[in-house]
């Protein structure tokens, strides 16, 4: 063989050698969790709960720092995970359905392909409540009263195109009636005008819910099976009405991760699941958790965008 | 209950959580003094650090931090006319010319017992009065909140100065900007010309900083001559204790302005720098001599100081018994409870009473050390300050305050944005355009108009509904006495003038 | 931070001012040749200044020009700073106006409402500098704006070199230079101070950024 192809070939076996040597002692430095929301905030107090965990289960030493990047309801912190580079040090959180619903209300610098989805992790179904003085407490009354006065019935909201929107949307359809959203600039506020009675019933998490379940009259619970939070509160599923729907929180990283770095992420993410430690940790800090991972997690986003895109172009909430 | 108070005390007498309180007021007190830092961010930044921590070790920084900040944001604001906090924007009225008349010493020992007075207030209300508050939070829904921004908003009457129009504008200006970002009843958005990061509105540090730091800023390194810093920087102490007496003919307005921070503090979204400026306001109305209000009247910084200190321990009423944070720090205080597994709820008084009491009998030490370090603290240390040269002063606080902004939300834009507002304040300062208004709009235009449209929202577009409750009855009869009053005492007392010149 | 260059001038000054703080204004000459010729200020190097501070209401000069020669009314008709304020609201808020027209009613109404009351505001504002100014006939003197736009210039061109330095060079860096140089050029000559100064200051706010806090500020570019 000539001087220049054993070159050549030389160089391409060092290149292998040193890049795959690279990817198999992944992770080698500290790793990037970008939060989209202010400190102290659902998500903020998640990312900061699996932290420690991940760490432990990535190996190597490594710490995993979190950097909050809060604003427009988290989109400033998912653009800048899509924008990063694919390396497996910057990782990021992500909602739904929210960062989906901002590609159609508003125009995201990203979509379903910008990410590659590691897991998600939490899964906080919505409730319908009212207030214990309300007459209204079992959900044949609710409708009753919705289906009487078109717009009668108002709905607290902790923002416009959330998850609790498109609860009310679904909602809307499955009874047959009309309610009017009040969408409130953060759950704090919308909380208050609920539990005072300035509002007929409100939709939230049941995370938000079973501490006061003396204050609030709960109605249902979106999810399939009833909930280990709380697990006397029926689902809507039992009472009749084909109601699922909540919020969902993960994680994700820039799209086209190498290989190896993905399986590494996912594996930490299984183990720390399967973490009783991580259970009881997610549990105090009233985080329902439920997993599901990788390409099943791809799945999941697609079928969210899906059910946003079906609710934007029927009622658009903008 | 009350048992449960008393047994969580010992625990607080502990030394490792009673250096914690300390640790926190001091950091607060820098923190507070420190343009563009704020207690939020401050917060914000030891949530991460106290993660491994003991709960009341952790819960005692963040007392001493909030009640630290909300008196140290008082130092710059009197010493150089820069606000370090939101709230201490209405101690500048009255703290600046004191400082300018060489009385700035006494302004800080005035802003510093006022300031731990109100902290004690409002840690009493927390420990005693905290479940009936809570109820009083609930019944102030949309309308109501409406109305109490609207009597807020009355104190613009005041603060226009000398100029009406020039007033008018800066406050038609405040209001304005109280309304870019999102609607978000309606999800659209109003002037952010694309930008992503205005989506949330303007954030009031970023204003703050550009229109109340950024001038003052320049003008140290504009003025060409070594101005006479002996008024300024003379501080002319006597031993607080020795001062105290002086001021305790300001006991109405302590309480007056201890009772409108606690209020403030418990409903939902209002926060240090609205309690401020009501409590200014309502002194300033109930004083023999309000002409005299902003040339220097030390009862101006007792007011401003008592009200944002009564507002801290308060805002925790509602986020403890309803996971409602009342400002924006309970807010964060609240994310910080829930990393330890405390969450907001009767359950959280069940489960965990030494705790939870524990962190109220630290809000009351936190508040009554700020005589003893703030005292000493601020006179000595803050006001060596100001004996360096002003140009290198200037220099100091233009990299401060790019800290105190980027640290906001970790960006360049921010920056930008106060950049632009600098220059906007420092073409108002020139012009005479006054300044008080444009924050009181910023801090209630948006808000008013935000719960009005829920309520109308909630009415069904019926504007009746704005009156239907008691407690907006309450507040519009509130209204239209403490607007009317005026004129109607003025009416009655020329009406007994006339049979004499007659 | 144009301007400020160490000229054979400054030199002397330097030597001058050695012992400390200079009360002159850093040396101008190399922005002098470079500003415009009619409306800017007149640099004072050399003559202390008088006033007790640069007051904005001097009663000998106007916004004209800095010189102690009586300008003619005219100009000060054109160029009052509070009708220059009045057209700038008015035209701002009107063009802001403009771009309401995407919100429905209910989200605009506010917007609107304060634009319009800034429009109406504004114009009031130049009719009653107008009518005063006619009334007063050229003895009123109006607000005198700048006392010193070229330093007031030199300011603000620091604060956007050193915003612009921080954000591609990094804060430490960037600050580290900015606070001795931008003290001295306003004034504080005292080589050991400003150094002294530095040190402490971005030492101390490197220790509790980085050590304590681990909050970033932007990175510096050796770092990247």
């Amino acid at each position: 063989m000539s001087f220049k192809s054993i070159a050549v070939s030389a160089a391409l076996i060092v290149t292998c050698a040193t890049t795959g040597s690279a990817m198999a002692d992944y992770p080698e430095k500290k790793v990037d969790m970008i939060v989209g929301f202010a400190a102290g905030g659902g998500t903020d107090v998640m990312a900061r709960t699996i932290s420690p965990y991940l760490e432990k289960y990535l190996g190597n030493g490594t710490s995993i720092v979190v950097k909050n990047m809060p604003g427009a309801s988290g989109q400033i912190g998912v653009t800048a995970v899509a924008d990063a580079d694919p390396d497996g040090y910057t990782i990021g959180t992500y909602n739904l359905p929210g960062t989906m619903a901002r590609t159609l209300d508003r125009n995201a610098d990203y979509s379903t392909e910008s990410f590659t989805y590691l897991a998600n992790v939490v899964n906080d179904p919505n409730v319908i409540v009212t207030p214990k003085s309300s007459d209204i407490a079992t959900m044949d009354q609710l409708v009753e009263a919705a289906q009487d006065q078109p717009g009668g019935v108002t709905v607290a909201m902790s923002s416009l195109g959330g998850d609790d929107h498109f609860f009310l949307q679904k909602l809307s359809e499955v009874t047959g009636a009309d309610y009017t959203p009040v969408p409130f600039s953060g759950s704090a506020p919308a909380r208050s005008a609920l539990m005072g009675g300035h509002v007929t019933m409100g939709i939230i998490n049941v995370s938000e819910v079973v501490n006061f379940r003396d204050e609030l009259n709960v109605l249902g619970i979106a999810s399939q099976e009833r909930s280990d939070m709380a697990d006397d509160i029926p689902t809507f599923k039992e009472q009749g009405y084909d109601l699922v729907n909540g919020a969902l929180r993960g994680f994700v990283a820039p799209a086209d991760l190498p290989e190896d770095v993905k399986s590494k992420l996912l594996s930490a993410f299984q183990k720390t699941y399967e973490d009783p430690d991580f259970q009881a940790a997610m549990r105090k800090s009233g985080n329902p958790t439920e997993l599901t991972l990788g390409d099943d997690f791809q799945a999941l986003n697609d079928e969210q965008l899906v059910l946003a895109k079906k609710i934007w172009e029927t009622t658009p909430w903008k | 209950m009350y048992e449960n108070l008393i047994n969580a005390l010992p625990a607080v007498l502990s030394l490792g959580n009673l250096l914690a309180v300390v640790i926190g007021v001091i950091a607060g007190i820098c923190v507070g003094a420190l343009p563009g830092l704020s207690a939020t961010m401050a917060i914000s930044v030891l949530i991460p650090f106290t993660f491994g921590m003991d709960p009341l070790v952790a819960l005692g920084m963040m007392a001493g931090i909030y009640n630290g900040a909300m008196y140290g944001g008082s130092i710059p604001a009197v010493l150089l006319r820069i606000p370090g906090t939101p709230a201490a924007v209405a101690t500048s009225f009255d703290g600046y010319p004191m400082a300018q008349q060489g009385r700035g010493g006494y302004a800080l020992q005035v802003a510093v017992v006022s300031s731990s007075l109100g902290g004690i207030a409002s840690a009493l209300v927390l420990m005693l009065l905290a479940p009936p508050l809570a109820k009083v939070t609930l019944l102030f829904g949309p309308s109501e909140i409406f109305w109490v921004a609207v009597f807020g908003m009355s104190a613009i009457v005041f603060l226009l100065g000398g100029d009406v129009i020039k007033g008018l504008i800066s406050a038609a200006f405040g209001v304005f900007i109280s309304l870019i970002g999102i609607d978000t009843i309606t999800g659209y958005d109003r002037y952010t010309f694309g930008h992503l990061e205005l989506l949330d509105g303007i954030n009031i540090v970023v204003l703050l900083v550009g229109l109340y730091a950024l001038p003052p800023a320049v003008a140290l390194l504009e003025e060409v001559r070594d101005l006479d810093t002996a008024n300024t920087g003379r501080l002319n102490t006597t031993s607080i204790w020795q001062a105290i007496p002086g001021m305790l003919k300001y006991w109405k307005t302590w309480i007056r302005s201890s009772v409108i921070g606690v209020f403030v503090g418990i409903l939902p979204g209002a926060g240090g720098s609205m309690a401020a400026f009501l409590s200014y306001n309502e002194a300033r109305r109930a004083s023999k001599n309000p002409q005299d209000w902003g040339k220097g009247e030390p009862e101006g910084v007792a007011a401003s100081e008592t009200s944002n200190n009564a507002d801290t321990a308060a805002a925790l009423i509602p986020a403890l018994t309803l996971g409602i944070p009342g400002t924006a720090v309970a807010a964060v205080m609240l994310g910080g409870l829930l990393i330890h597994g405390l969450q907001p709820g009767p359950m959280l008084f069940r489960d965990n009473p030494d705790i939870v009491f524990g962190f109220m009998w630290q809000f009351l030490f936190a508040a009554i050390l700020l005589i003893a370090l703030g005292g000493a603290l601020a006179t000595n240390s803050f006001a060596q300050v100001l004996r360096l040269p002003r140009p290198l002063l200037g220099a100091i606080i233009l990299a401060l305050i790019f800290i105190g902004v980027y640290s906001i939300n970790g960006r360049m834009f921010d920056v930008y944005l106060m950049m632009g507002f600098g220059l906007i304040g420092y073409f108002m300062d020139k012009l005479k355009f006054p300044l008080p208004p444009v924050v009181l709009g910023l801090i209630l235009g948006g808000f008013a108009e935000q719960n009005l449209r829920l309520a109308l929202r909630i009415g069904g577009g019926d504007w009746s509904i704005l009156a239907s409750s008691v407690a907006s009855k309450i507040i519009i009869a509130m209204i239209l006495i403490v607007v009317f009053m005026p004129l109607i005492s003025r009416g009655i007392r020329r009406l007994k003038a006339r049979p004499d010149a007659g | 931070m144009t301007g400020l260059l160490l000229t054979p001038e400054n030199r002397i000054a330097i030597k001058l001012a050695s012992a400390g703080w200079a009360p002159s204004p850093c040396p101008q000459t190399g922005k002098a040749m470079k500003s415009k010729p009619t409306n800017t200020m007149t640099d004072q190097p050399r003559i202390p200044d008088t006033q007790p501070s640069p007051s904005i209401e001097d009663a000998t000069s106007n916004p004209g020009s800095q010189t102690m020669s009586t300008a003619p009314a005219k100009r000060s008709r054109r160029f009052d700073p509070d009708l220059i304020a009045g057209t700038v609201v008015t035209l701002g808020a009107g063009a802001l106006l403009l771009r309401t027209s995407a919100m429905p009613p209910m989200t605009a109404l506010l917007p609107v409402t304060m634009l319009l009351v800034l429009m109406v505001l504004g114009a009031l504002l130049i009719i009653r500098c107008l009518v005063r100014l006619k009334r007063d006939n050229g003895v009123h003197e109006p607000l005198q704006v700048f006392t010193n736009i070229r330093r007031f210039l030199g300011i603000a061109a620091a604060i956007v070199v050193y915003v612009a330095c921080v954000a591609n060079l990094g804060f430490y860096t960037s600050t580290a230079v900015m606070i001795p140089i931008v003290a001295w050029c306003f004034g504080y000559r005292n080589v050991r101070g400003l150094l002294l100064a530095d040190v402490i200051f971005t030492g101390s706010i490197a220790i509790i950024f980085v050590l304590l806090m681990g909050q970033e500020l932007p990175t510096e570019f050796f770092l990247r």
